[in-house]
């Protein structure tokens, strides 16, 4: 036999805590990963919390974990993120990790596991929800991940899209860089929920978030559900102060009009790279990209491009959209 | 280097013999050395694992790009035929933590779950188990990284200890000697982080840093990281040149080109 020398393939393994071994969403699971060596461990934590991890080689071979989440079940929206005006802002943590690798992503600073955690109990989060319902409330439900992307597995998007039909107070965010539409497609769209395409030029997509789909095949997605019906919005964040910057990201929002009507996208948002001064230093010690050695200024704790910098980005690119979409359908992220 | 980590010197033969590693008197415990390995032979059980672990890593610490295989026999089920090699991706051992090593690198032999136990076992079990493979883990966590760990064992009975020889151990592990140090050659290499920077550019840059401030010294880190993680070449020709100033004014002039050049 001869010992070989290339990493297993993406879920080779599936870790399933014994608690959900029963559950139907976990066994779902299983009957589409017949392949997966299954190992049967008390607590998630045990295997992603670990000591010892090394995120870079993790990345090479994911493994999946399903487990069950305990409270909390949502999360205060972050400092980091928009709210879109909305009183009650919330981010779920429905899965830990990503099937994606962005070296601008903070989960790599975040976590010291690049497996991913998927939690099957989604009813309890639905639960934990039900209180605050009596007023308009926004779940951004893709916040430390991407539920798209692994919909066919998880089917996670599909149960919150359900649950949101029922609660006349809530509006889902749901924000992907996945072109896997055909995952929903069957479902009838519902205007509280608005799917958020992360937009990068190909380039950068090339250079900097591996394992993602083209920039044409997120384009295709985003026409096709735009023509089943569903909000979509657009997220061209983080914008990356790379080299011809405003002219590679203003090409982008041509090409992104060149194939979708204005009026028809709910909304663009703008936004320059920015992470937490400690992720950043995480991320630093991974020396996988260039991306975290860019010389950032520390403002409050976050790393950001310099002001001056920032501006420059921000109000090149607000102008070259307004040329396609009026001002109020166009939001910018800047530190408050 | 590799850590070859057995209880018996049965189960360690083969490879003392394919690598034609010396005996070494440095440690209170069987130990064979080679350019590329040490073999130990820890004795059998729990604390004996634990402590020859322990001694042989405090004694060569481990670096980055090294790697640990615990190899040795180990009683199954019926359904593991005997001379199988199973390669364990967890461990256990009753009342304590249970262990995951990483499995990162494609192989074609059995896994399963690994039963660390007291004694030799008799009774029936529904998965392997050993003597010693969970104290390895536990010890050898505390030097290296989880993806650094292998655990080889080699099914030498159905729970009936007594019907298996030194010499059938030998023989049943020899069997995959080869194959187990090729394994852990190419995950050697798998987990070997790529330097970023020669050992010339990073004598350079460690003559620079000498002459620079520590503020000054993280920012030209970080340039130089940059720089190379973009794709970029060989290093300006200001970053190999000494360094003399008198004056801060100097060092500031000479630092902003270095950044300007990066």
């Amino acid at each position: 036999m001869t010992p070989s020398s290339a990493p297993f393939e993406r879920f080779s393994h599936l870790y399933i805590e014994r608690r959900v071994l029963e559950l139907p969403q976990t066994k779902r699971i299983m009957a589409r990963l017949t392949g997966a060596q299954v190992i049967i461990i008390e607590h998630y934590k045990d295997l992603f919390n670990r000591r010892g991890q090394n995120y870079d080689l993790q990345e090479r071979s994911k493994k999946l974990i399903l487990a069950h989440k305990e409270a909390p079940y949502m999360y205060e929206g972050s400092f980091y993120s928009d709210g879109f005006g909305f009183e009650h802002f919330f981010y779920t943590a429905g899965m830990l990790g990503c099937v994606y690798d962005c070296d601008y992503c903070y989960l790599q600073g975040l976590y010291n596991s690049a497996n991913i955690v998927l939690f099957v109990n989604t009813e309890d989060f639905f639960d934990a929800l039900l209180p605050y319902l009596g007023r308009p409330t926004l779940v951004a439900i893709s916040y430390d991940t991407d539920t798209l992307a692994l919909e066919s597995l998880a089917l996670q998007s599909r149960a919150w899209i359900e649950f949101a039909r029922t609660q006349a107070q809530l509006h889902l965010e749901i924000r992907t860089k996945s072109a896997n539409i055909r995952a929903i497609d069957d479902l009838e769209p519902l205007d509280r929920v608005v799917l958020a395409w992360t937009l990068s030029p190909q380039s950068v997509i090339e250079r900097y978030e591996h394992d993602t789909p083209s920039l044409a095949a997120r384009l295709r997605a985003i026409v096709r559900a735009l023509e089943l019906g569903w909000r979509v919005r657009v997220c061209i964040d983080p914008v990356l102060d790379v080299e011809g910057c405003d002219a590679l990201y203003g090409a982008l929002i041509d090409e992104l009009f060149l194939h979708v009507s204005p009026e028809a996208l709910y909304s663009l948002t703008l936004g320059t790279f920015r992470m937490s001064a400690q992720h950043l230093r995480r991320l630093k010690s991974l020396r996988r990209s260039d991306l975290p050695f860019y010389p950032y200024e520390v403002r409050e704790g976050m790393a950001l491009y310099p002001l001056e910098t920032e501006q420059r980005i921000l109000s090149s690119l607000h102008e070259h959209a307004a040329r396609y979409l009026e001002p109020q359908r166009i939001r910018l992220w800047q530190q408050p | 280097m590799i850590y070859l980590i057995a209880a018996l010197p049965a189960e360690t033969r083969p490879f003392i013999d394919l690598l034609k590693a010396t005996l070494s008197d440095v440690l209170p415990f069987g130990l064979y050395t080679h350019d590329t390995a040490l073999i130990a032979v820890t004795g059998s059980g729990h604390d004996n694992a634990l402590i020859a672990t322990s001694a042989l890593l405090g004694h060569r610490p481990p670096q980055a790009n090294d790697v640990l295989v615990n190899v040795g026999i180990a009683a199954a089920p019926q359904a593991y035929a005997i001379g199988t090699l199973m390669i364990a991706h967890k461990l256990t051992c009753k009342g304590q933590h249970d262990y995951y090593p990483d499995m990162l690198l494609r192989h074609a032999w059995e896994e399963c779950s690994l039963e660390s136990v007291l004694e030799p076992q008799c009774t029936p079990l529904s998965h392997p188990c050993d003597m010693e493979a969970h104290a390895v883990f536990k010890t050898a966590s505390r030097f290296m990284g989880v993806h650094q760990m292998l655990f080889a064992k080699v099914v030498s009975d159905h729970f009936e200890p007594q019907r298996v020889s030194k010499e059938e151990a030998t023989v049943m592990i020899g069997a995959h000697a080869q194959a187990l140090l090729e394994y852990a050659d190419n995950l050697e290499r798998f987990i070997t982080p790529k330097a970023l920077f020669s050992a010339e550019e990073q004598a350079a840059i460690a003559q620079l840093k000498r002459g620079f401030t520590k503020t000054q010294s993280h920012k030209l880190d970080d340039a130089l990281h940059r720089y190379r993680l973009r794709g970029g070449g060989a290093l300006p020709k200001l970053c190999f040149e000494p360094l003399h100033v008198t004056h801060k004014k100097e060092r500031g002039a000479r630092f902003d080109a270095i950044i300007r050049a990066l």
